[in-house]
């Protein structure tokens, strides 16, 4: 399958929309780049034995790669590897600002609940209702979750805007002239 | 959406890589009788090397570990003899008459160049069938 052509499969449709945005969302549940790349090949690969297309491909196949990604065992190699991997979770854009770096490494450092459910509103385009029927929850409990942790990438955000605005005194104190050498 | 919503969703989640794609919807696997043809053996690929390389430290490792275990006497011809590669036994046995190379650990016994001449015949045998030693 190449870019471009119409998907051959329902299946090949589904990997296309939502590929990228599940690989997110298994980073978000703790998984590594590679290793959200098997449980994705997984959750793919039982999609293909299905006979008929499921009512809704998209919520069924984010619930299968849940329920993989969450029964995803670690061995000790894969835990190695996951340590020395890139944490970039997003593609890198040509002139990214720093602040946006600090916000992407603000929602990898949320708890596992809320950058959950943050991925799944804002990536995947799921209601609160959705999200909740996913995880189990009411949809005011994912709603929380949401509000707590955008509220800490806001914060994230505003604290580096400030920073930023702070006036570098200590840049012009390492700039001052060096005092005359005094010859002995 | 409201804007910290928007900028977060201008972020592109990364992609899977293409190899995943061409594992799931890509062209059929080759037949068996192409897909098991012998592998070529290209010196000049460093991916041969890194596949060679567990291979030749556990025969670097079984080797040393020969030398310590057998006496000093024996190790040496079973060593010299079934490695068939001069240039390794003698770097590990640390036989200065058959290498320019250190050896890894300080000999066992003081001489050092105590290589039975039976040794010696497996190791010039070949290249000189005149050669008759002691």
């Amino acid at each position: 399958m190449k870019h471009g052509e119409e998907p051959a499969t329902w299946v090949e449709a589904f990997y296309r929309r939502q590929a990228a945005p599940l690989i997110l969302y298994g980073r978000a549940l703790g998984l590594s780049h590679a290793e959200a790349e098997d449980v994705l090949q997984e959750t793919v690969i039982a999609l293909m034995r299905m006979s008929e297309p499921p009512a809704e491909p998209d919520f069924y196949g984010l619930r299968a790669f849940r329920n993989r990604a969450l029964n995803y065992k670690r061995g000790l190699i894969r835990r190695l590897a996951r340590e020395f991997e890139s944490r970039r979770w997003f593609e890198p854009t040509t002139g990214e600002p720093a602040g946006e770096r600090a916000a992407m490494r603000a929602l990898a450092a949320l708890p596992r609940d809320q950058r959950e459910v943050i991925v799944l509103k804002i990536w995947h385009g799921h209601t609160f209702e959705e999200i909740g029927r996913l995880l189990e929850l009411s949809p005011h409990t994912a709603a929380g979750r949401y509000r707590y942790g955008m509220k800490k990438i806001r914060a994230c955000l505003e604290d580096f805007n400030h920073e930023r605005d702070e006036p570098a005194r200590e840049s012009f104190a390492l700039l001052e002239t060096a005092p005359p050498v005094s010859r002995p | 959406m409201n804007p910290l919503e928007n900028r977060l969703h201008s972020w592109k989640p990364r992609h899977p890589s293409a190899g995943l794609e061409r594992a799931l919807f890509g062209p059929a696997p080759a037949p068996p009788c192409v897909a098991r043809r012998p592998a070529r053996w290209r010196t000049g690929d460093p991916a041969t090397w890194l596949r060679l390389a567990p291979v030749l430290g556990c025969l670097v490792l079984s080797l040393t570990v020969l030398r310590y275990t057998l006496p000093p006497q024996e190790a040496q011809v079973a060593v010299a003899t079934a490695a068939g590669t001069n240039v390794l036994a003698a770097g590990i046995l640390s036989v200065p008459a058959q290498t320019n190379l250190l050896p890894l650990f300080p000999p066992l016994v003081e001489d050092r160049s105590n290589v039975r001449p039976s040794a010696l015949r497996h190791n010039v045998w070949f290249t000189n069938v005149s050669l008759r030693l002691p």
